[in-house]
């Protein structure tokens, strides 16, 4: 399992590859409860009002929270918008499959690329080329996530590997 | 003072004043810390031209100083906008949450701590101080801004790096 994860053999040594692979698992660690955090009032696991209000409010101030861009189920609406819930999806998604399949390394420009659909997506909505839509947010907000994600283990590859 | 600190605290606080900004969260959206903490990886930098090249972990460091900063001067403008408005979103959405809880039948837990928050707004209304209220504000600034500050440091430092020609 370890082999065949994100990072490149060739360019770091066994100690180095056992922190990267650390850091992978809280990175990802942290990332699920982030995820399962913004899913919650859908899952309806946590009845405690208090804890309700302080997760609201902690998504609250990494989104605007606006009702009609929300993701909804059965009532029950995510904690983030469509676009933020897929960066955060698309970011979990990059790092599991990170564990099982080797990625070419992410230069910067690739996350400049890549988060351009996002940034016209904001345009094209501010202008009034077209209405908000869930599906266009939350696809280009996970291609985002997926190359922010490579791109973050790129660097705590950098971090760890002997170029510092 | 350290020019890492320097950079740190001018950022944290030029972002925490950000958020005091009605309707800034709906442009700036999960943005704030993450560019807080590059831009002070970057006025790092600047106020050292001996150094050719930031370390990752500097400037992780720099982006978890920038955002420990923001949240805690965010908490401190918010609470004292709550000390002398007597208001905060908590009393906005009580009214929500006491009918949510009504409306799904949740229990004896969630009448406890409706009543918990009830109490909370109490003190905000008549005295706008609520100790749980602050600590509560606090820890969650502190969590979310950090992970976000982080982000940001280390992404602050690539684009630095890649700037100055040092990079690969």
């Amino acid at each position: 399992m370890f082999s065949a994860s994100f990072i490149n053999t060739h360019l770091v040594n066994r100690s180095s590859k056992t922190r990267i692979f650390t850091v992978q698992f809280i990175l990802l660690l942290i990332l699920s409860i982030w995820v399962f955090g913004f899913i919650q009032p859908m899952l309806g696991i946590i009845d405690n009002a208090l804890v309700n209000y302080f997760l609201k409010r902690t998504y609250s101030i990494v989104c605007h929270q606006e009702s009609h861009k929300l993701i909804t189920h059965a009532g029950a609406e995510m904690l983030v918008c469509s676009r933020c819930a897929g960066i955060y999806i698309g970011s979990l998604l990059a790092g599991l499959s990170a564990i099982f399949f080797t990625f070419s390394r992410i230069k910067f420009k690739a996350l400049i690329i890549s988060s351009i659909p996002l940034a016209s997506d904001v345009l094209f909505y501010v202008f009034g080329l077209y209405d908000y839509s869930k599906l266009i947010s939350f696809s280009t907000g996970m291609l985002l996530g997926i190359t922010l994600y490579l791109f973050l283990m790129n660097e705590v590859e950098n971090l760890f590997s002997n170029k510092n | 003072m350290n020019n890492k600190y320097l950079a740190a605290l001018v950022c944290g606080f030029g972002g925490a004043v950000l958020t005091t900004i009605p309707g800034f969260q709906s442009i700036a959206c999960c943005l704030m810390a993450p560019v807080a903490s590059a831009i002070a990886v970057f006025l790092f930098k600047k106020s050292s031209p001996d150094t050719l090249k930031i370390k990752t972990g500097t400037g992780i460091y720099i982006g978890l100083l920038t955002a420990v900063f923001a949240a805690l001067f965010a908490s401190g403008f918010e609470i004292i906008i709550t000390f002398i408005t007597k208001n905060s979103d908590l009393v906005v959405s009580l009214p929500q949450a006491e009918q949510v809880v009504k409306d799904l039948n949740l229990g004896s837990a969630a009448d406890e701590s409706i009543e918990v928050l009830r109490q909370m707004v109490n003190e905000i209304q008549s005295t706008g101080f609520s100790v749980l209220y602050t600590f509560l504000i606090t820890l969650t600034n502190l969590i979310t801004y950090s992970i976000f500050g982080l982000l940001g440091g280390l992404i602050g430092t690539a684009i630095v790096n890649k700037r100055s020609g040092q990079i690969n």
